[in-house]
């Protein structure tokens, strides 16, 4: 089944790396679409099927930590995996985002990693390319 | 200053630019001084146990390989000013993330801001209300890059 996934994050160029990445992982993808923001981000999640997020924790609007404290209070958006791929260093707020369940990957990250983490939360069985 | 923070520094960078965008750095005494009026510079706050501002400063002419090669782009004269502008300010976002949990307490919570476009005044006239800072200056295989941290805390090192 191709996953329909959503990335936010407010770089552009950070959404044009990790897109690139996610093709270079043999897992089967859907539609890719982007938010530069929370609140975008939200705003995709309600009107389109969205299988996983990948998001940035430090975004204008409305932050990464918001937005996954949004979804897990709505009952439509509240089990929809989440992978934060951020620079956030802190173990303290890395501790308090695992609490919430969803995945840690610290930037820079490496296709292998994107792709070992995407497969333990999704169970699409497919191996690394490498 | 402890000598170690610089090192630590370089290594840092060195790490991202390498992870990133298959970019080798090294601080080897063949160090071409890099002009400020001919690079383009990023700088970032942050605050948290102790706060401060990272700036990042590159060759113009080594941007557009950093920016094609982070986006996988073959031809470099493809990327915009905007994402060669764009890409600076994510790397510089990632070492300043990576860099003060291993300055500092891991457990230590920063805000690290949103990074920006910085002039080269920003160097060579730094605010009087940093006490310290810390240097890094790196020969990548086109130009070079420098990096360094201002510390407003006194009593940091």
């Amino acid at each position: 089944m191709a996953l329909n996934v959503l990335i936010v994050d407010d770089s552009g160029v950070m959404r044009a790396m990790i897109k690139k990445t996610l093709q270079m992982t043999d897992i089967e993808f859907g539609d890719v679409l982007e938010a530069k923001d929370g609140q975008q981000g939200l705003e995709i999640l309600k009107s389109q099927w969205i299988d996983l997020v990948l998001a940035d924790i430090n975004m204008p609007v409305m932050n990464g930590e918001e937005m996954i404290n949004q979804m897990k209070a709505d009952l439509a958006l509240k089990d929809i995996p989440v992978v934060v791929i951020s620079t956030e260093g802190s173990e303290t707020r890395i501790e308090r985002l695992k609490e919430k369940g969803v995945k840690f990957i610290r930037k820079p990250f490496t296709p292998e990693i994107i792709s070992e983490v995407i497969n333990d939360l999704i169970g699409t069985g497919a191996g690394n390319e490498s | 200053m402890n000598p170690k923070y610089e090192e630590l520094l370089a290594e840092i960078t060195t790490q991202t630019l390498e992870k990133l965008a298959f970019i080798f750095a090294s601080s080897e005494d063949d160090f071409n001084a890099l002009i400020l009026e001919e690079a383009e510079i990023a700088k970032v706050y942050f605050k948290g146990p102790f706060s401060g501002m990272l700036v990042f400063a590159i060759s113009k002419f080594a941007l557009p390989e950093l920016a094609a090669n982070m986006l996988g782009e073959d031809d470099q004269d493809t990327v915009t000013m905007e994402q060669q502008q764009d890409t600076l300010k994510e790397t510089l976002n990632i070492i300043c993330g990576n860099l003060l949990p291993e300055l500092s307490d891991k457990t230590a919570v920063f805000d690290i801001g949103a990074p920006e476009m910085a002039e080269p005044s920003i160097l060579n006239h730094p605010d009087k209300k940093y006490h310290h800072n810390i240097s890094a200056s790196l020969s990548l295989d086109d130009g070079s890059c420098v990096v360094t941290l201002f510390i407003e805390d006194e009593a940091f090192g």
